[in-house]
C-alpha cells in the first residue's frame, strides 16, 4: 500500500467467508464508471496473478447514490484481494480508461439490450435527476483527466471516509397523460418497453413485487399472454421517485405489452389481497435476509413499509418509454434518436450494439 | 494453501427420510435463516429425452408449475400467497424445481402441503402443453438473441444431428409435436419418486420429520426402474462447417465417467483447466465437453493447443499451482453454500443423486483437498485420449481457413 493512502475498508465475516468493501459517494468521483470498471478489472487480474488463484471474487460498480468495490471469498484469502485493490488504486492515474460499460443491472448477460439508452430515456421521462448524470458520463474524453485527478485526491483523503449525504428524492410527477417516448433504434429485432409509476420507496416497492413476482406467472406476464403475447421476460427497474417494469418483447408482441402494462396498473391492488400480502411477506423476508448477509452488514438498508399500500391507480403511471426500430413505432409517441438520448456526442458502442441486435451497421442516425 | 479450511468446516447437519414410494426427503435444519427452501432435483435431464425428440425434460419442468386440479389456482399463484418465489431449471443430467418462502408461523406446513399435493392431480392437457411449447419456443428465441446465440443454435443443431449420446443438449430446439397424451405416458418416469430428491432447508419445526412422512405417504407413485440407457459412445468424428454465424466455435468432447466415479473430481479439475469445460455424467455414462471460440486461424490454434495439452496432462498431470487455484475456487463455492440456503439445498440434492449420502459438502471438500498431481495424471491418461476426442466446429461462411483446422474435415 502506498504510504499516505488511507483506505477505509469495511469488513464483515460469516464463518468461512468474508466480504470487504470500499464505498464512495457518486459525486465524489464524477467519472465513476470509468474508474470503478477499470479498478475492478485491474484488481481482479492482479489478485489472481499474485495469489495463484484463491477463489476471490472482486467486483464493483456505481448505483445512483454510490460506488463500491467488493472483495469476497474465503476469509483468510480476502486480505490478498484487498492488497490487489490497493495496488490497482495506486497505479490508476497512469492507466488509460476503457470504454464505459453500462452500470445498470446486467440484463441477464445479453449485450443486445440498449440498457444505457433505455435508462437515460426513462430517467428523463420521469424527471429523475440521474438523467443528467448519464449525459455527462457519455462525454468520457472530456472528463477523463479531471475525474482521475478528483478521484486521486479523494483517495488520498480517504476513499469513502467522508460521505456526502444523498439528496432526497424529488416528489413523483404523475400527470393525467403519461409521457410516451419512443427511442429509434434502426434494425432492432426486439423492443424494450418500460412503464414507470410513482414510487416513494427507497429501493423497495410493493407494487412492483405484487405485479412482477412469480417469474412468468406474474400479473404482467399473465396479462401479456392473455393478450396474445408470448414473451414473458419482464423485469423490474427503479430510480429516485419511480419504479418500472421493463418488457423485453419480440416485435410482434409490442401491442400486447402496451395493453397488458396499462391493464395491470389500472387494477387496484386491494382487489388482489393474496398477491399483496405475499409481496409484503416477501419484502419483509428479503429485508431480513439482506440484514443477515455479509453485504447487509456493510450497507445501509432501506426501511420496510409497515403496511402494504391499498391501491395503485392508473393516474400513478408516470411514463411509457420504448426502444426499438422506427418502423415499429406507434403513431402517438414522441420520437427521439438514441444519440439524443445519451447526449450530443457520437453514440457510444454503436457498432457493437448494432451487430449484437442483428441490425445493419449504420454510421449514424442523427 | 495454508488458508484453506479443513473438510469439517463444511459440515451441514441433515436428516434423511425415505418415503414408501422411494422418495428421498432431506431435512437440513438451519434455525438462523429467515426463509424456508424446498428444492426438488430429479435425476432426469435432456440426456434422457428420446433420441430425435428433444425437449421432454424441459417441457416437464414447465408443466410442473401448472394447475393442481382443473380450474384450481396454479402452483405459483398458491406459492405467491405464502410470499414465496419459485424457479426451475433443466440441464443435461438433471432438472429441478425450487421454492423459497418467508419463515413465518405455519410456513413449513403450508409449503409441505403445497409440495406434497403438487403431483397428485397436476393438469397436463393439450391446452397446457401447447401453451408451454409456445413458451419454450420463446425461450429459444431469447437464446437466439443472446451473444453467440445464432452460433449456439447452429452448433446444437449439428450436435443433435450426430448420433452421440451427449448430443442430447438441453438447448436443442424442442420438438413441437409433443402431445399431452405422450407427456402423461412419460410422466411416471419423469417424476419417478425413486429418481427424485426433495431438500427442505431452513428453520424447520421440531416435528418436521413426522410431517414429511404424513404428507408424502402416498404423494407419488413408484414405477419400475427403467432399463439402463445404451451409452456406448459412437466413433469420434472431426468435422467443421461454414455457417451463417458471427464468430467461429469449436466443441471438443470425450467419453467421460459415470456419476460417482472415483476419477470424477480429478477430471472436473482437468476439464476446468483445459478450457472451462465440465464433466457431464449420467448414471451409466458421461462426457467431457469444452467449448472454444475464435475465427479462422485461432480455431486452428485451439485444436493444436488442445492436442499439446492433452499429451502434457496424460504424462504429468496438473501442476501444483494450477491445482491450488482450482482447489481454492471450488472450496469458496462450497463455503458459499453455507450462507446461501438455496445453493445448499441444491448441492445436497445433487449429492444424494451422486453418492446416496448426505454428507455432500464435507465429502466434496475432502476430495478436493486430497486431490494431487498423480490423481490428475491417472485420470487424464485414462479418459483424455486424443483419438477418442470428437471435434465439431462452425466457422463464419466468409472465413478462409488457411491453413485448415488440423484434424478437421469439411462437413458437406
Amino acid at each position: 500500500m502506498t504510504p499516505g493512502l488511507l483506505l477505509a475498508w469495511s469488513i464483515a465475516t460469516d464463518g468461512l467467508l468474508a466480504r470487504a468493501e470500499l464505498r464512495a459517494d457518486v459525486r465524489a468521483i464524477e467519472a465513476h464508471p470509468l474508474l470503478v470498471d477499470h479498478l475492478v478489472t485491474s484488481a481482479a487480474s492482479h489478485a489472481a496473478g499474485q495469489s495463484g488463484g484463491t477463489g476471490l471474487h472482486v467486483a464493483g460498480g456505481c448505483g445512483r447514490r454510490d460506488c463500491v468495490v467488493v472483495v469476497e471469498g474465503l476469509a483468510a484469502a480476502v486480505p490478498l484481494g484487498q492488497a490487489a485493490v490497493e495496488q490497482a488504486l495506486t497505479s490508476m492515474p497512469q492507466l488509460g480508461c476503457r470504454e464505459r460499460r453500462g452500470m445498470r443491472r446486467a440484463w441477464r448477460g445479453r449485450p443486445f439490450t440498449p440498457g444505457l439508452v433505455l435508462e437515460a430515456a426513462l430517467a428523463r421521462a420521469v424527471g429523475d435527476p440521474s438523467a443528467a448524470q448519464v449525459d455527462r458520463a457519455s462525454e468520457r474524453l472530456d472528463l477523463r483527466a479531471p475525474a482521475i485527478a478528483l478521484a486521486s485526491r479523494r483517495l488520498r483523503e480517504g476513499f469513502g471516509s467522508d460521505p456526502v449525504a444523498p439528496a432526497p428524492p424529488p416528489p413523483p410527477r404523475a400527470s393525467p397523460t403519461p409521457a410516451r417516448t419512443w427511442v429509434d433504434w434502426p434494425g432492432a429485432t426486439r423492443v424494450q418497453v418500460a412503464v414507470a409509476w410513482a414510487s416513494s420507496g427507497a429501493g423497495e416497492d410493493l407494487v412492483r413485487d405484487a405485479t412482477l413476482a412469480g417469474d412468468f406467472e406474474s400479473l404482467f406476464v399473465q396479462a401479456l399472454r392473455e393478450d396474445g403475447g408470448l414473451t414473458y421476460d419482464v423485469e423490474p427497474d427503479q430510480g429516485e421517485g419511480w419504479a418500472a417494469a421493463v418488457f423485453d418483447v419480440a416485435a410482434g408482441d409490442l401491442s400486447a405489452a402496451l395493453t397488458s402494462s396499462a391493464l395491470v396498473l389500472s387494477v387496484p391492488l386491494d382487489q388482489l389481497p393474496g398477491r399483496l400480502a405475499g409481496a409484503h411477506l416477501r419484502l419483509l423476508a428479503r429485508h431480513a435476509a439482506a440484514r443477515d448477509s455479509l453485504a447487509g452488514q456493510l450497507a445501509p438498508l432501506p426501511e420496510v413499509p409497515p403496511s402494504p399500500p391499498t391501491a395503485l391507480a392508473r393516474a400513478s403511471v408516470l411514463a411509457w418509454v420504448a426502444v426499438g426500430d422506427p418502423e415499429m413505432a406507434p403513431g402517438a409517441w414522441t420520437r427521439v434518436s438514441r444519440c439524443e438520448t445519451v447526449g450530443d456526442r457520437a453514440c457510444p458502442g454503436l457498432r457493437m450494439w448494432a451487430r449484437a441486435v442483428g441490425a445493419r451497421v449504420v454510421a449514424s442516425v442523427k | 494453501m495454508e488458508f484453506l479450511p479443513p473438510p469439517a468446516a463444511f459440515e451441514v447437519v441433515t436428516e434423511l427420510v425415505v418415503t414408501e414410494a422411494g422418495l428421498r426427503v432431506v431435512l437440513a435444519p438451519d434455525p438462523a435463516r429467515n426463509e424456508i427452501v424446498a428444492e426438488w432435483v430429479f435425476d432426469v435431464g435432456a440426456a434422457d429425452d428420446p433420441l430425435g425428440r428433444p425437449g421432454l425434460a424441459h417441457l416437464a419442468e414447465h408443466l410442473s408449475f401448472g394447475e393442481i386440479a382443473p380450474g384450481a389456482p396454479d402452483y405459483d399463484a398458491r406459492l405467491g400467497e405464502l410470499g414465496g418465489e419459485s424457479h426451475g431449471w433443466t440441464d443435461r443430467e438433471r432438472s429441478g424445481l425450487g421454492a423459497t418462502v418467508p419463515a413465518r408461523d405455519g410456513a413449513f406446513r403450508a409449503l409441505l402441503d403445497l409440495e406434497s399435493k403438487r403431483w397428485r392431480s397436476l393438469v397436463i392437457d393439450d391446452s397446457a402443453v401447447a401453451r408451454q411449447l409456445r413458451v419454450l419456443a420463446a425461450e429459444a428465441g431469447e437464446t437466439l438473441d443472446a451473444a453467440h446465440g445464432a452460433d449456439r443454435i447452429a452448433l446444437d443443431t449439428m450436435l443433435w444431428s450426430s448420433t452421440e449420446p451427449w448430443s442430447r443438449h438441453p438447448q436443442a430446439p424442442v420438438d413441437a409435436s409433443w402431445t399431452a397424451a405422450e407427456v402423461r405416458d412419460a410422466w411416471p418416469r419423469l417424476r419417478d419418486p425413486a429418481r427424485s430428491v426433495l431438500v427442505l432447508a431452513g428453520p424447520l419445526p421440531e416435528l418436521a420429520r413426522d410431517e414429511v412422512v404424513a404428507s408424502f405417504g402416498s404423494g407419488m407413485t413408484r414405477v419400475a426402474e427403467r432399463p439402463p440407457r445404451d451409452c456406448e459412445p459412437a466413433a469420434p468424428q472431426r468435422a467443421w462447417q461454414r455457417g451463417d454465424v458471427g464468430e467461429g466455435a469449436i466443441y471438443a468432447a470425450w467419453p467421460g465417467p459415470p456419476r460417482a466415479h472415483p476419477d470424477r473430481v480429478a477430471l472436473e479439475a482437468v476439464a476446468r483447466w483445459i478450457g472451462g469445460g465440465r464433466v457431464a455424467s449420467g448414471r451409466d455414462c458421461g462426457s467431457i465437453i469444452i467449448e472454444r471460440r475464435g475465427d479462422g486461424w485461432r480455431l486452428g490454434e485451439h485444436v493444436s493447443a488442445l492436442r499439446r495439452t492433452l499429451s502434457a496432462l496424460s504424462l504429468g498431470g496438473l501442476g501444483e499451482p494450477e491445482l491450488a487455484a482450482l482447489r481454492a475456487v471450488q472450496l469458496t463455492d462450497l463455503a458459499r453454500a453455507r450462507a446461501d440456503l438455496r445453493l445448499r439445498a441444491r448441492l445436497l440434492a445433487g449429492c444424494m443423486h451422486a453418492t446416496g449420502g448426505t454428507t455432500c459438502l464435507e465429502d466434496e471438500a475432502g476430495a478436493w483437498l486430497a486431490l494431487d498431481r498423480a490423481d490428475t495424471r491417472k485420470a487424464s491418461a485414462r479418459w483424455l485420449e486424443w483419438p477418442a476426442v470428437t471435434l465439431l466446429a462452425v466457422v463464419p461462411s466468409r472465413t478462409l481457413l488457411a491453413p485448415p483446422i488440423p484434424g478437421l474435415r469439411l462437413r458437406r
